[in-house]
């Protein structure tokens, strides 16, 4: 056992790794190899991982999974290998430090899938989740019934929230955007979708939402096969409805899981899009008169490069914007990054370990503030940082704007 | 049909890929900013390892730019440079061995072609020269990783994989 916790609780059989440096079956065999031949021990990483930095143990250090690798080459029996894979929140920090640009986080990731793809081997809340959106078209199990009540629900709550009457378009054929969302937030955090609602009817776009599925791939996290397969899900949906363009609203995973794919269908993250719509609409920053700092997903900023249009944004929609250090692409992760969010049994190691750094910075850029407003452009960012602590409110984008909208 | 592209080997952001990529190898830069130990340590003796080739290249060209004298003060120069790097990163002696063995290597041929004169001078240079190539087939060549280029699409093998849902109709 490397340490109290546990992501997976199957029993892992003899293995050997061979496959995974197998050009033939693992199409990321070379990047993989390389990180493991190259590595320098500069021990750069280690300055960069927000998880060793919190704990200071050897086993969590960005390199130790490439050394427990090269030395599991060949045939053996390690239960540790895969839980290893699951203590990094693969947020790419350490190939940002790496002088080599060398990629532990895709180690571990790679780790994660060898078990997945040759055992069925993985935590239950990733794989059930992509079991169930492939069936369903939501991780959650959501019905296309239960959807639509929702949408109801919605609307009503909208009215009563802005004091406008609107009607929400799902499935609507040809429109020119299809906005997806975590299906998470249509139970947890609803507002963030009802945001969405009033500024896309404020601005008059033409535009979607699709009752037969939402923008999770946790296949991204663990499993090419399942990442694939849901990838090609979303792109079909958007092929029946015959849209224009996808955006992909509030969730960072799914900017990285749609967006660099290659495809005759439009893809494109809310952000630059809210920015444009930002610059058009009536807005009055006082609205958000409290303290607000923001948080940078991984998946959105260091892995996409989607770095301004979010500070933009918040500059014109807050009276009071503060920047936590480090930001941008040297932020931290939230400490849910990976899945870990959303894998119940690793709640411990959140609390205690990945999301320490982020609790820092937060605490340090609103020191001076009772309430703590951060603003987290990713369901998964929020619903991790809004358990930190209970001081802090977590936030999105849309809400800040949604609430800074003027109506006559 | 879908084009996949690897979501994951993406270069990471940078305003300027490029320019970052040159100053990486010129200066060193993410070492610089992130480990100045390490940087104060080693970027002698790449600037040592530089030097030599360029010198060497000159030589393989035949061009004698310089009067013999002056070349010879110049290679001195570089070997030094290249002992004293190479002595600095020795401390890593502790972390690495294969890096290490390479290293004393480096040292002992600097250490005779700072005392070697005229044609041996010229010998040292060749034994340098053939051993630089030689650890290109080593770790240390990972110089190479600025040039390489990663196949960014890619196809899933289906036949390659056990897991029961590999193989599971949707
Ligand atoms: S990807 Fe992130 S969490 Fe994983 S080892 Fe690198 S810095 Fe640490
Ligand atoms: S920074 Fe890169 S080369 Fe240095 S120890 Fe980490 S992975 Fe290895």
């Amino acid at each position: 056992m490397i340490d109290e916790y546990r992501a997976v609780d199957e029993e892992i059989p003899n293995f050997e790794l061979k496959k995974l440096f197998d050009r033939e079956a693992n199409w990321l065999a070379v990047p993989l190899e390389v990180s493991l031949k190259y590595c320098t021990n500069c021990k750069t990483c280690d300055k960069a991982c927000h998880i060793y930095l919190s704990s200071k143990k050897e086993i969590y250090k960005p390199t130790y999974r490439a050394k427990i690798l090269k030395k599991l080459k060949k045939q053996n029996k390690n239960s540790n290998l895969i839980e290893l894979a699951y203590r990094c929140n693969l947020c790419m920090r350490c190939k940002l430090f790496c002088p080599l640009s060398l990629e532990n986080g895709l180690i571990a990731r790679e780790i994660r899938k060898f078990f997945s793809q040759e055992f069925g081997i993985a935590p239950k809340a990733l794989h059930e989740g992509t079991v169930k959106q492939l069936n369903t078209g939501y991780h959650t199990g959501l019905s296309v019934d239960g959807f639509k009540n929702i949408v109801k629900f919605m609307e009503e709550d909208i009215a009563e929230r802005f004091g406008i009457e609107v009607k929400i378009p799902v499935d609507k054929k040809r429109a020119e955007i299809l906005l997806i969302n975590n299906a998470g937030d249509f139970f947890s955090r609803i507002e963030c979708i009802e945001s969405f609602v009033v500024i896309f009817e404020k601005a008059g776009l033409d535009w979607t939402l699709s009752s037969k599925g939402d923008a999770v791939n946790y296949g991204l996290w663990y499993d090419d096969f399942q990442y694939l397969r849901i990838v090609e899900r979303h792109l079909e949906i958007a092929r029946e409805l015959d849209v224009e363009k996808i955006v992909v609203g509030e969730c960072g995973h799914a900017h990285k899981a749609l967006i660099p794919v290659e495809s005759e269908i439009k893809r494109e993250s809310y952000l630059p899009l809210l920015w444009k719509l930002v610059k058009e609409l009536e807005l009055d920053p006082e609205k958000n008169n409290f303290p607000v700092t923001l948080h940078d997903p991984c998946n959105i900023v260091r892995k996409l490069g989607i770095v301004e249009p979010q500070r933009k944004i918040l500059k014109k929609v807050c009276s009071k914007f503060i920047e936590m250090n480090p930001n941008g692409i040297y932020n931290y992760c939230c400490g849910g990054g990976g899945g870990l969010a959303v894998i119940d049994s690793m709640r411990d190691f959140r609390i205690k370990v990945s999301t320490k750094m982020k609790f820092e910075q937060i605490m340090n850029a609103l020191k001076n503030f009772p309430k703590k407003y951060v603003c987290a452009p990713c369901s998964n960012c929020k619903r991790v940082i809004s358990e930190i602590s209970e001081e802090i409110v977590c936030v999105g984008v849309v809400d800040l704007v949604a609430n800074a909208l003027i109506f006559d | 049909m879908i084009k996949p592209i690897c979501p994951w080997i993406q270069p990471i952001y940078s305003e300027n890929y490029e320019q970052q990529k040159f100053l990486e190898i010129i200066f060193f830069r993410k070492l610089f900013l992130h480990n100045k130990f390490l940087w104060s340590l080693s970027y002698p003796f790449h600037i040592g390892v530089y030097l030599f080739i360029l010198w060497s290249i000159l030589h393989i060209i035949s061009v004698h730019l310089m009067h013999l004298e002056i070349e010879a003060i110049f290679y001195a120069a570089v070997s030094l440079i290249l002992f004293f790097g190479s002595l600095l990163l020795l401390y890593r002696l502790f972390t690495s061995l294969e890096e290490s063995i390479n290293l004393v290597i480096i040292l002992s041929i600097t250490t005779l072609g700072i005392l070697a004169e005229g044609f041996l001078l010229f010998i040292f240079h060749l034994i340098i020269f053939s051993f630089l190539l030689f650890i290109f087939l080593t770790k240390l060549s990972h110089f190479l990783l600025f040039f390489g280029k990663v196949k960014k699409s890619f196809k899933v093998n289906f036949e390659k994989w056990n897991a029961p849902h590999i193989r599971y109709d949707r």
